[in-house]
């Protein structure tokens, strides 16, 4: 099975690569990009999955656009595919964009979205050992590569909520999932890593994505 | 394979060479998307502007700085802040509302946390106003979470041995605030000028707050 990673998903890479720590103010048309960003959240005609997954689709130039490059070209995508804006309102796409569409299309199987409770209970508590699965299906994935078939130790218990995972794709994020934080050790990451043995990692993590693990450190 | 190597991932716009046609380009684009989206009818001029406002306002991380002081004044509070971090900003005027949950993460003696969002840039806004550039670099979400001491290091916050880092990614729903150490020396100070010392690196967990101390 191919294994999709997202170009958005980052973590444990760029090494040794220095931070620019800079202090840029928000300025001009990167102030107005947020300020309308933040209007459309508060309208309702903006869904932060939906967002991200838009961002995400960028594919390749993802990481060849500034935050707010990325940001204008998904706010137009988002726009146009809830039928809020006509293509022709929108400047031709830059080389590389996906080209615009008038509906939100899942890749592969779409995942399953139906009205429903979500499970009563937790199927984790706090201090269960457990591991992320192992999967890399396409789509809208909120579970990192680097914690994938790592084991870990539930250290929180949030309740359930929407799953981003059909969210994304204009659905109801039904039934919700209860998200749990996973506690990892680096060690149990990174073959290399140095530093302490209590080093660790916290990630927030959905339930369908956890499987019970006697075995996990 | 399961880690793509760091090797093949290049370094953003920084290496287009056409970076200031893209600059006007996209500036063009936005300022075109919002009279689209006024022409419309979809958001009016005025909540713009209010919205710009409200935003450059935010930019000054006071509310997180006014919950940490209160914590490190009152016991109770802390407590109130670590189990329900929402109701505890309420209580002085904060609204975390915005949020749909808001945890707070205390550093001890022994455990120091740091908060990334290696997916995109989720951070707690209503807090600590917009995320500052680096929060958002391909080169901080990508590092923190395997080389942390490296990374703190380059912030100039040099970690004993016999602390352990915990970096917290915020992958969901769930916005983090970190609760940084008082400084020692501080017992005399007021609320007010505690919180004065409350960087918001140091509630990012990149950083420690200012020294009580004051030069002789």
């Amino acid at each position: 099975m191919a294994r999709h990673r997202l170009p958005s998903d980052l973590g444990g890479t760029r090494l040794g690569q220095p931070i620019d720590r800079n202090e840029h103010r928000l300025v001009g048309w990167r102030l107005l990009c947020e300020a309308v960003r933040g209007l459309m959240l508060r309208n309702g005609l903006w869904q932060r999955d939906v967002g991200r997954r838009a961002t995400e689709e960028l594919g390749d130039l993802y990481e060849q656009l500034d935050y707010h490059q990325r940001r204008v070209l998904t706010m137009e995508a988002v726009l146009v595919e809830k039928g809020l804006l006509d293509p022709a309102d929108v400047p031709p796409r830059p080389p590389g964009a996906p080209p615009l569409k008038r509906h939100a299309t899942p890749p592969g199987e779409p995942p399953e979205d139906r009205a429903g409770k979500p499970p009563p209970h937790p199927a984790f508590a706090a201090g269960d050992r457990v591991r992320i699965r192992d999967d890399w299906p396409p789509g809208h994935i909120r579970t990192p590569a680097y914690v994938r078939g790592k084991p870990g130790r539930v250290v929180g218990v949030h309740g359930p909520y929407p799953n981003p995972e059909t969210i994304a794709y204009g659905g109801s994020g039904l039934p919700a999932q209860w998200l749990y934080t996973v506690e990892f050790t680096q060690a149990s990451l990174w073959d290399d890593y140095r530093g302490r043995p209590g080093d660790a990692v916290l990630v927030d993590v959905y339930g369908h994505w956890i499987q019970p693990a006697e075995d996990a450190p | 394979m399961t880690q793509r190597s760091e090797h093949n991932a290049g370094h953003g716009h920084d290496q287009h060479h056409d970076h200031h046609d893209d600059e006007a380009d996209y500036a063009a684009r936005m300022h075109a998307l919002g009279s689209t989206l006024v022409d419309k009818g979809f958001v009016a001029p005025a909540d713009i502007e209010a919205q710009i406002a409200r935003l450059e306002r935010a930019a000054e991380p006071g509310h997180g700085a006014k919950l940490v002081a209160r914590a490190w004044v009152d016991p109770a509070y802390r407590q109130r802040l670590l189990t329900d971090a929402k109701a505890a900003a309420a209580e002085l005027d904060v609204d975390a509302s915005g949020m749909t949950q808001f945890d707070v993460l205390e550093n001890t003696p022994t455990r120091h946390h740091v908060v990334v969002c290696t997916l995109c840039s989720c951070y707690p806004r209503p807090i600590l106003g917009p995320p500052p550039e680096w929060y958002k670099s391909f080169e901080y979400r990508g590092r923190v979470v395997r080389e942390p001491r490296a990374v703190l290091a380059e912030f100039g916050l040099e970690l004993p041995d016999d602390v352990e880092i915990v970096v917290a990614d915020s992958t969901a729903d769930r916005r983090l605030l970190v609760l940084p150490r008082r400084p020692e020396g501080t017992e005399q100070m007021s609320e007010p000028g505690l919180a004065a010392l409350v960087t918001r690196d140091s509630m990012i967990g990149v950083g420690e707050p200012l020294s009580g101390h004051v030069a002789p």
